[in-house]
């Protein structure tokens, strides 16, 4: 698959709906360790970045489940 | 294997280090759900009676969400279960309470890293942290934390030991024994303002670090993800959910008007002032509990001032409610103030209670410069010098640190007495006034609960009933009540109308159904926010929980479990000295002078001013419908008997 995945970290609020979707999609259980997504925090505590992994396949159920619309795909 | 489950009970001993683990049973998960239920089921065995809440024997009781680390929408909330340190009265008895937080990392860590719950006790022989990683537990030197805030510390140990670790820690407060003071999950949700930092503090345990990598399958996939998705869009699609991204609980600043009020500015202020232009500076970010689509919690940022641009996280409504109970005019400044006591580690609530109670009785001159150490007037200036002494133990600080009892015998003068305050309830400073929001269920509670605290028992009840532009008429709490735990003929009961309440519901009743569904959305780990909307209920949870654990419960055996942990929270402190008698909240019976007159304690749709022998009246209507002895208030041994609880 291609195509480009961005991500406004300002938008995010740490929820990890991402994650659990991501790693439910690609591996039939609930494990954020394994999501190809994740979610570095800044100083205050809040998102600060969001990070995918190499093995993202661009299925888009991040964009989908992320109810901030933080994720878009193109 | 058990489906949805973590697996395993973990205990710690921070003076010998030994680690124990014990595989959950399906009986535990089936009896006790998880959370607050697998929590309290442990101090009947790890809390030992009459123990001192400072000392290494007492332990703190950790049960993680029963639909936790799944994508149940949401699931956050950790229940944190100790003996805390604020005594109740001159005898010096505190209550074993459950105070429930939510936050994202933490809740999800806990159960991946396998961890249905943990029970800590010992004292470490040098300021530590515990970190969990999966199967290896280790107490680490944290030295370098030592006086640093509970966001600091989560932030040091997200960058040494990775960003998706949950983090439960302590401030300065908590390491100087405060018996007020908090500990902060994920810097998001505090834990316990009864003292959790003060037990932290005496076991030398600065912070609890998790994390996990293994994972949560759940008994039946497709079907957990269908529901999960259902309910996930709901909250998403609601229409309070973009309010509630923008501005947290804020946004609806003027319905819970009443519920903040504090009685000494004129009730509409606190929505002016909060919703005026450019008062939402001062909301930097809102955060989300694991899984939830709203969010509600808030990271605040000192607009103005020397501080500019320090931040703090914490619900942004206290800055109105610390506005209004402290009088402070410039949102600014409140911010600034809440941040110090925050980043302390400190109770607001009960540090504002305190500042107010002492400002008044200085004022009043039944206190003096001598006494306090400064002249403590009713202004920014005097309670930052107050919040000093006490973060530093100094002075009329010291004493204040220890509670309401210690401070009351040093000035001469009971603090359960004054009327002015918010009320004691159980010996601290409840969160909300009943006289502003009325005896509803929720601030019967405030009686009956042996932790009086409103963390999970949020219900549609909690919006008053004169709102203008949300009215709540009967029929609509009787349709989410009839949603709730509750069998059909307890509902019939719980809405026939009693003279000594008012119309619609004897309170007494409706409160045991509010209580149930509070421990059973405590025990999965979900928030009371979404029934309180109407937007989930307990029968949509039981669901995806079933699809979760392949448990399957109906309506009945949920009341069942729900009142098996309740009797036990009730027992547990029961056997500590409580009862009936600590059922009370004095002040709230003299009616509150506010500048637009006076404030006398009501029902829920204020026909009635409700008087002493009323709220006996309630109280015996609920003991009785639990099944308790009304004279002590307490579970009788054959109702403890008929859950497995022998005594």
């Amino acid at each position: 698959m291609s195509g480009q995945i961005t991500a406004d970290a300002r938008r995010c609020a740490g929820c990890l709906i991402c994650q659990m979707v991501c790693s439910f999609k690609l591996e039939d259980e609930f494990n954020p360790s394994k999501a190809q997504i994740s979610i570095i925090y800044g100083d205050d505590c809040t998102p600060y970045d969001i990070v995918f992994k190499e093995g993202c396949i661009l299925c888009g159920e991040c964009e989908t489940y992320c109810p901030r619309n933080a994720i878009t795909i193109e | 294997m058990l489906y949805g489950y973590g697996g395993t009970i973990l205990y710690v001993d921070l003076t010998s280090g030994n680690i124990r683990k014990e595989p959950l049973t399906k009986e535990m998960a089936e009896k006790y759900i998880g959370g607050e239920g697998f929590a309290l089921r442990l101090a009947i065995d790890n809390i030992p009676v009459n123990v001192d809440p400072l000392s290494p024997d007492a332990p703190i009781i950790i049960g993680g969400p029963a639909l936790g680390g799944t994508f149940a929408p949401p699931s956050g909330k950790v229940s944190w279960v100790m003996k805390f340190t604020l005594p109740a009265d001159e005898t010096g008895k505190c209550l074993i309470g459950s105070a429930k937080a939510g936050s994202a990392n933490f809740p999800v860590a806990m159960k991946q890293a396998g961890y249905d719950a943990i029970v800590v006790k010992g004292k470490a022989d040098k300021l530590s942290y515990l970190k969990i990683s999966d199967d290896e537990v280790e107490i680490c030197d944290a030295g370098e934390y030592r006086g640093r805030s509970p966001g600091e510390v989560t932030t040091a140990l997200r960058r040494k030991h990775g960003m998706g670790v949950g983090v439960a820690a302590i401030g300065i407060s908590g390491e100087r024994g405060v018996r007020w003071s908090l500990a902060f999950q994920d810097s998001q949700g505090s834990i316990g303002r009864h003292g959790t930092g003060a037990i932290f503090g005496s076991k030398n345990l600065k912070a609890i670090c998790i994390s996990g990598t293994k994972g949560i399958k759940v008994a039946e996939p497709d079907k957990f993800m269908q529901k999960a998705t259902e309910m996930y869009n709901g909250l998403r699609n609601h229409p309070a959910t973009p309010l509630m991204q923008q501005a947290g609980y804020t946004a609806f600043m003027s319905v819970f008007e009443n519920t903040l009020s504090q009685g000494n500015w004129p009730v509409h202020k606190l929505g002016f002032l909060h919703d005026a232009p450019g008062a939402d500076t001062y909301i930097h970010r809102i955060t989300a509990d694991a899984c939830c689509p709203m969010g509600c919690k808030c990271c605040l940022v000192v607009p103005r001032g020397p501080n500019k641009g320090r931040r703090t996280h914490i619900h942004a409504l206290q800055v109105a409610v610390l506005s209004d109970r402290l009088e402070i005019d410039d949102p600014s400044q409140a911010v600034d103030l809440l941040t110090e006591y925050n980043e302390a580690g400190l109770c607001g609530t009960t540090f504002m209670g305190m500042a107010d109670w002492l400002s008044r009785l200085y004022a009043e001159g039944k206190v003096s410069k001598e006494t306090i150490g400064f002249e403590m007037k009713r202004d920014v200036e005097s309670y930052w010098k107050l919040l000093d002494l006490i973060i530093r133990r100094e002075g009329i600080g010291d004493i204040l640190a220890e509670g309401h009892m210690a401070i009351s015998e040093h000035l001469g003068v009971d603090v359960r007495e004054d009327t002015v305050g918010i009320g004691i309830a159980k010996g601290c400073h409840p969160n909300y006034d009943g006289r502003f929001t009325t005896l509803d269920p929720l601030r019967f509670i405030y009686f009956v609960c042996p932790r009086p605290n409103h963390a999970g028992y949020h219900d549609i009840t909690t919006v008053p009933s004169d709102v203008p532009h949300w009215p709540m008429p009967l029929q609509s709490i009787r349709d989410n009540y009839s949603k709730g735990a509750v069998l059909a003929d307890e509902l019939e009961s719980a809405f026939e109308p009693v003279p000594y309440y008012g119309p619609g519901f004897n309170l007494g009743l409706a409160t045991i159904i509010n209580e149930r569904n509070g421990t059973l959305y405590n025990a999965w780990g979900t928030c009371s926010i979404f029934p309180t909307i109407s937007a989930s209920f307990v029968g949509d949870m039981n669901e995806l929980w079933r699809y979760a654990s392949g448990i399957d419960k109906d309506m009945g055996d949920l009341v069942e479990c729900a009142d098996r942990i309740y009797n036990i929270y009730r027992y547990l402190n029961a056997r500590e000295g409580f009862g009936r008698k600590y059922d009370w909240v004095e002040a709230w019976f003299t009616p509150r002078m506010t500048p637009t007159g006076p404030v006398p304690l009501m029902d829920y749709y204020r026909t009635r001013v409700l008087s002493k022998d009323d709220v006996n009246r309630l109280l015996d209507d609920y003991y009785q419908a639990r099944g308790w002895d009304i004279k002590t208030g307490n579970p009788t041994k054959e109702k403890l008997r008929e859950y497995g609880v022998s005594v």
